[in-house]
C-alpha cells in the first residue's frame, strides 16, 4: 500500500470532483500523511445553467438596487388560484440578518403574485437565489449565515458534514439572459469560498484554477 | 400525508409512511420531557390498574423516537428508552400487527424508524404564517426555529402544491423515517413456519427477541449519519 499512495492521491482526486463519496472512502484507505492532500482538494462542484424561465432578465437589472442582498424566487406557480413567489426556507433568516446588520436587502416578488416557501430535496441547505455577483459585505453575510447554520446543526447533535447548495443569478445586459452560477459541497467549504471569492476577485491573491467557473451552458 | 403502495406481489416492497406532518418540527429536549413525563404517567396508570396504561406508554415511545431522530447524538438514551418501554409494552399487552386487508401485515411503531435510513422527503410550493405574529410568508422579523420570549417559532403551513415525494437518505423532517415496509404473507408465513390461522393476528417481537436495543443502546451507525452511504452532490437538478 505504502508504494501506492501518489497514485492513489491522484485518482482519489480525480474522482472527488464529481462524487463526494469517493473523497471519504479513498482517504479512509490511505494514512494520515497522503490524507492532507485530498482534503485541500475543493470537493465542490460548480455549474452554469441558463437563468429559470420565471426571471425576465429585463426586470433583474435595475440600477436602484446598488449593493443591497437581493432575494429572487425559485419558482412561480399557482397555490390554490394564487401565483406563489416561491422562495427557499433560509431566505428569511438571510432576510432578518440583513436587516439587522444594515445591510440592504430585497426580496424580489413579481407583481401580482404573493411571497412563498419552495422546498425540494437536494443538497441538505439550498440558499435562495441571490441576483448578482455578491459584494464583499453581502459575501460576509452569506458565510456567517452559512456558518451559524453549521453551527446550530452541530448543538443539534447533526453527526456528518452537511451540503449546501449556493446559485446566483448573472444577467447579461447585452444578450438580455440570464444565467445561474452554482457551487455544491461541504458548507464549510462553500462557506469559506464565498468569504473569500471578494479578495480573489480584486486581484489580491493568486488566480487558480478552483475558483474559475465552467463555460456558461 | 401518507405515501402508500397498491397490491404487490410477494417480491415487490410496499411502502407507507408519513411526508408531512401536521405538528410542527419541535427541538428534541421538548420530546423527551414529553417522552418522560408519559413513562411516569403511564406507569402510575399501570399500578392503578388503569386501561389507559398501554396507550400512556406507546404514546412516550413516540416522543423518545421523535427526540432521537431529531438529535441523534445528543440524545442516544431516547433510543434505549424507546426500546426498554416497547419490550415492556410488547411483554406486558403484545403488540398486534395490523391487517391491511389483503394479506399484508404492518406494525406502524416508531421505534423501527430508529433503525431506518431512508425517510421522505416531499418537493413543492407552500403559502404560509409565522407562528409568533401571524404575518405572512418574508413579512416579519421571526425566524422559524428561534424563540422569542419563550414562544418557539415556526411557519404554519395553510396552503400547498405538492410536487413530488421522494425516499432520501437525510429528509428535512427527520420524523418521516418512520417509513415501513408491510410484511409480506410469504415473510409471514416463513417466520412462523406455518400459515396464519384463520383469525389469528401476528405479534411484533422487535423489542422483544428482533433487537437488544434495550439493552446494549444504540450503535455507532445509528448515532453517526457521517457512517452512512453520503449522497452524490447534484443528485437534483433544477431551479
Amino acid at each position: 500500500m505504502e508504494g501506492d499512495k501518489s497514485a492513489g492521491v491522484d485518482s482519489a482526486a480525480v474522482l472527488l470532483r464529481d462524487d463526494r463519496a469517493t473523497l471519504w472512502a479513498s482517504s479512509e484507505n490511505l494514512g494520515p500523511a497522503t490524507r492532507l492532500p485530498l482534503v485541500a482538494v475543493m470537493a465542490v462542484r460548480k455549474t452554469v445553467r441558463p437563468g429559470p424561465e420565471h426571471l425576465v432578465a429585463a426586470e433583474l437589472v435595475s440600477p436602484r438596487r446598488g449593493d443591497a442582498l437581493v432575494l429572487l424566487p425559485d419558482t412561480l406557480c399557482p397555490v390554490d388560484g394564487q401565483i406563489v413567489a416561491g422562495f427557499r426556507e433560509g431566505a428569511q433568516a438571510l432576510r432578518v440578518r440583513a436587516r439587522q446588520e444594515g445591510v440592504p436587502v430585497e426580496v424580489a416578488v413579481p407583481e401580482g403574485a404573493r411571497p412563498g416557501h419552495y422546498s425540494e430535496h437536494a443538497a441538505d441547505w439550498v440558499l435562495p437565489l441571490i441576483l448578482g455577483v455578491p459584494t464583499t459585505t453581502v459575501a460576509i453575510l452569506i458565510a456567517n449565515e452559512i456558518q451559524r447554520w453549521i453551527d446550530e446543526g452541530r448543538e443539534r447533535g447533526r453527526s456528518r458534514p452537511p451540503t449546501l447548495r449556493y446559485r446566483e443569478v448573472l444577467v447579461d445586459e447585452a444578450t438580455q439572459k440570464a444565467s445561474v452560477r452554482e457551487l455544491e459541497g461541504p458548507a464549510d467549504e462553500v462557506a469559506d469560498w464565498i468569504a473569500r471569492r471578494p479578495v480573489l476577485e480584486a486581484g489580491r491573491e493568486p488566480e487558480e484554477d478552483e475558483w474559475q467557473w465552467p463555460e456558461s451552458a | 400525508m401518507a405515501v402508500a403502495g397498491k397490491r404487490v406481489s410477494d417480491d415487490e416492497l410496499r411502502l407507507s409512511g408519513y411526508a408531512v406532518y401536521y405538528e410542527p418540527l419541535r427541538p428534541a429536549p421538548v420530546h423527551a420531557r414529553r417522552a418522560r413525563r408519559l413513562r411516569y404517567e403511564a406507569g402510575m396508570a399501570e399500578r392503578a390498574g388503569e386501561p389507559h396504561a398501554e396507550q400512556l406508554y406507546r404514546e412516550a415511545i413516540e416522543r423518545f423516537v421523535d427526540a432521537f431522530l431529531i438529535d441523534r447524538a445528543g440524545h442516544a438514551a431516547c433510543f434505549t428508552d424507546a426500546h426498554a418501554i416497547g419490550r415492556h409494552v410488547a411483554e406486558r399487552y403484545g403488540c398486534p400487527m395490523k391487517d391491511a386487508g389483503d394479506g399484508y401485515w404492518t406494525i406502524g411503531c416508531g421505534v423501527l424508524a430508529l433503525h431506518r435510513r431512508l425517510g421522505v422527503s416531499w418537493a413543492g410550493s407552500t403559502i404560509g404564517r409565522c407562528s409568533v405574529c401571524g404575518a405572512g410568508d418574508l413579512e416579519c422579523d421571526h425566524v422559524p426555529g428561534r424563540w422569542y420570549d419563550g414562544v418557539h417559532c415556526h411557519r404554519i403551513v395553510y396552503e400547498a402544491d405538492l410536487r413530488d415525494i421522494s425516499l432520501v437518505p437525510f429528509p428535512d423532517d427527520p420524523r418521516t423515517y418512520r417509513t415501513e415496509v408491510a410484511r409480506t404473507p410469504r415473510e409471514i408465513r416463513a417466520a412462523r413456519g406455518r400459515p396464519l390461522r384463520r383469525g389469528e393476528v401476528p405479534l411484533c417481537a422487535h423489542c422483544t427477541v428482533g433487537c437488544d436495543g434495550a439493552d446494549r443502546g444504540p450503535r455507532e451507525e445509528d448515532v453517526d449519519q457521517s457512517l452512512w452511504p453520503a449522497p452524490t452532490p447534484g443528485g437534483e437538478g433544477g431551479t
